[in-house]
């Protein structure tokens, strides 16, 4: 039977309603997007749909105790938990630099985490 | 008294382009005043994603947008003093600013940037009923317990207002193990993003509850249970369909109001619908070299305007300063009519091209904005869509405007 969605992108502020109808993996009719990455990302939503996690680590010894951190890819919805688990159980050292990696594959996905902002030394 | 060029208040994201765009336009003597530790503004604690897709072209998290300008501010050398507060501000141009090492400082400068941001509407400030036990927070407040001090607000959430600030903790909160019961919002529609109600509140399965409100709050030392109900057109609540839910934190996500205490002070003058200055198209406020952007003017959703806006005013206070005197003659008056909640600037001169900012007051369908004077149509535009929460900016190039004879026009959304 085909099945009708409602997907609205949020890959941009613009966050057109996409209509979309498929029959399994097959797409009958797609509508609403105003860029074609919008098409690309509602195919994907029926499928799996990915996000980009941010959360963020404890830090030591930093002026700050906590530092932001995001996965540098959109990973699986449904493993966001997952990371969040192991994050909680992270500690890193300052100093910490935007971009640096704070973590390879963290539960076995092909993603790092990233921080997203710096931590310097606490003097 | 210690002299400057120019001196801008607050250095969030506003504050900062401000200041890189006056710097850009020949301006050295800059002053930022910031009273956190750090610049970077309310960006430091917003460390989901979604900042400077129309500025960078990419998709950042609010630290690193902050960044980005903080990065440039320190390669151009520019003087950010932190930890200092602006207590006063004349319309003079004279400032004081309040730090633990240097004492009160006297400050008198040659044109002053307001870039103050805004602060968050409270429980008194939308009249909430009930007891006043321990774990009710602002959005805001919430957000930078968790985001910047590591310290977890409660378990069992419920959440009043779906802004993007409460849509955005919804999920956070989540990620962190909380249990949010739903999203309440008084008005028919959310006043979010329609992307934050998807990735913060569907993907994971948190109700969001249209025209209800808390009407009780139960608890004495900690929150125990708020009672919500469903309210009519006029918002009162519907009697027979209160219901009750058990929680121990209930965050307020009600909006946010430009923080102008100093601007008052200035003798600057306020608009009641925005909370921010009436501006001029150079984004001058009524007091001549004290300009206003960000924030602190009027709410934006995305740091990319204020961005651009505050970039405006940087420019403006620059050839201010080096013109040492009034600028341009404004003299046509924007009004916001039927359909439009505001529009800025207020004051505009024929002579410049414009872009007009504005907000509709209801969200709908097949819209067409229309700019009129003298009974005439200068410029208008069509909308698929219309929503509040959504900023609209429409150009009108300064042709359409020198034949005018009239003093006022009006935007409508018909
Ligand atoms: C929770 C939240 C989520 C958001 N999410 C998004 C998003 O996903 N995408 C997006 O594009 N935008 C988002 N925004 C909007 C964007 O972040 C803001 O519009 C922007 O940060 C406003 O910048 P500003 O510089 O005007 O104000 P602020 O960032 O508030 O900066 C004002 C600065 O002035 C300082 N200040 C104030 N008064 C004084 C004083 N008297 N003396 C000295 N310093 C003072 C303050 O300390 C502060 O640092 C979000 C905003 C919030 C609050
Ligand atoms: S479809 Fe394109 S324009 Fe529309 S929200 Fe998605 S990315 Fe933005």
């Amino acid at each position: 039977m085909t099945e009708e969605k409602d997907i609205s992108c949020i890959l941009c502020p613009n966050g057109c309603d996409i209509k979309i109808k498929y029959l399994d993996d097959e797409i009958i009719e797609i509508e609403g997007a105003l860029c074609p990455k919008g098409n690309d990302y509602a195919k994907q939503e029926i499928k799996n749909p990915m996000r980009t996690l941010t959360s963020s680590v404890m830090v030591e010894g930093g002026d700050t105790s906590l530092v932001s951190v995001k996965t540098d890819k959109p990973v699986p919805l449904e493993k966001v938990m997952d990371i969040m688990d192991v994050i909680d159980d992270l500690r890193v050292k300052a100093p910490v630099s935007v971009g640096d990696v704070i973590l390879d594959s963290p539960a076995g996905l092909d993603c790092s985490i990233v921080a997203t902002r710096e931590v310097k030394i606490n003097i | 008294m210690m002299k400057k060029e120019l001196v801008i208040i607050g250095a969030g994201p506003a504050g900062l382009a401000a200041a890189l765009a006056a710097y850009e336009d020949g301006i050295e003597d800059i002053l930022i005043i910031e009273r956190e530790e750090r610049p970077g503004g309310i960006l430091n604690q917003c460390i989901h994603d979604g900042f400077g897709l129309h500025k960078f072209k990419e998709v950042l998290t609010g630290p690193e947008y902050a960044h980005r300008y903080i990065d440039k501010v320190r390669e151009k050398e520019l003087e950010i003093m932190t930890n200092t507060i602006v207590t006063e501000l004349t319309d003079e141009k004279e400032l004081k600013a309040f730090n633990e090492n240097d004492g009160i400082l006297h400050i008198k400068a040659e044109a002053v940037i307001l870039a103050m941001g805004s602060r968050e509407r409270t429980a008194g400030g939308i009249s909430l009923p009930g007891d006043r036990p321990s774990g009710i927070y602002t959005a805001g407040l919430a957000q930078n317990l968790m985001n910047l001090q590591n310290i977890q607000v409660g378990k069992k959430i419920v959440i009043l207002g779906s802004g993007d600030i409460g849509l955005i903790m919804a999920r956070r909160l989540t990620l962190e193990g909380a249990d949010v019961k739903a999203v309440l919002e008084i008005m028919p529609y959310s006043n979010g993003l329609r992307r934050n109600i998807n990735q913060c509140l569907v993907d994971y399965n948190i109700p969001l509850k249209l025209s209800q409100t808390v009407i009780d709050v139960k608890g004495e030392d900690r929150l125990e249970s708020v009672t919500a109900a469903e309210v009519d057109e006029s918002f009162n609540p519907i009697e027979g369909t209160e219901y009750e839910i058990e929680c121990d934190t209930l965050i307020l996500s009600v909006g946010l109001i430009p923080e102008n205490e100093l601007s008052k002070k200035a003798n600057v003058q306020l608009d009641d619908t925005t909370g921010g200055a009436v501006v001029k198209d150079n984004l001058e406020t009524n007091v001549d070299g004290i300009f206003s952007c960000g924030n602190v003017l009027h709410v934006h959703d995305l740091v990319d305007f204020v961005s651009d806006e505050a970039e405006k005013a940087g420019k403006a206070a620059a050839e201010y300063i080096k013109k040492g005197h009034k600028l341009n003659k404004d003299n046509i008056f924007v009004e916001a009519g039927s359909g439009i909640g505001y529009v800025i600037p207020q004051v505009i001169s024929k002579e410049k091209d414009q872009i007009f900012s504005m907000r509709v007051r209801k969200p709908d369908n097949e819209k067409t904005i229309k700019i009129a004077a003298d009974g005439k149509i200068l410029h208008e535009e069509n909308f698929e869509k219309v929503n509040p929460s959504e900023m609209i900016k429409i150009k009108v190039s300064s042709e359409k405007f020198k034949p005018l004879e009239k003093s006022t026009i009006k935007v409508v959304a018909e």
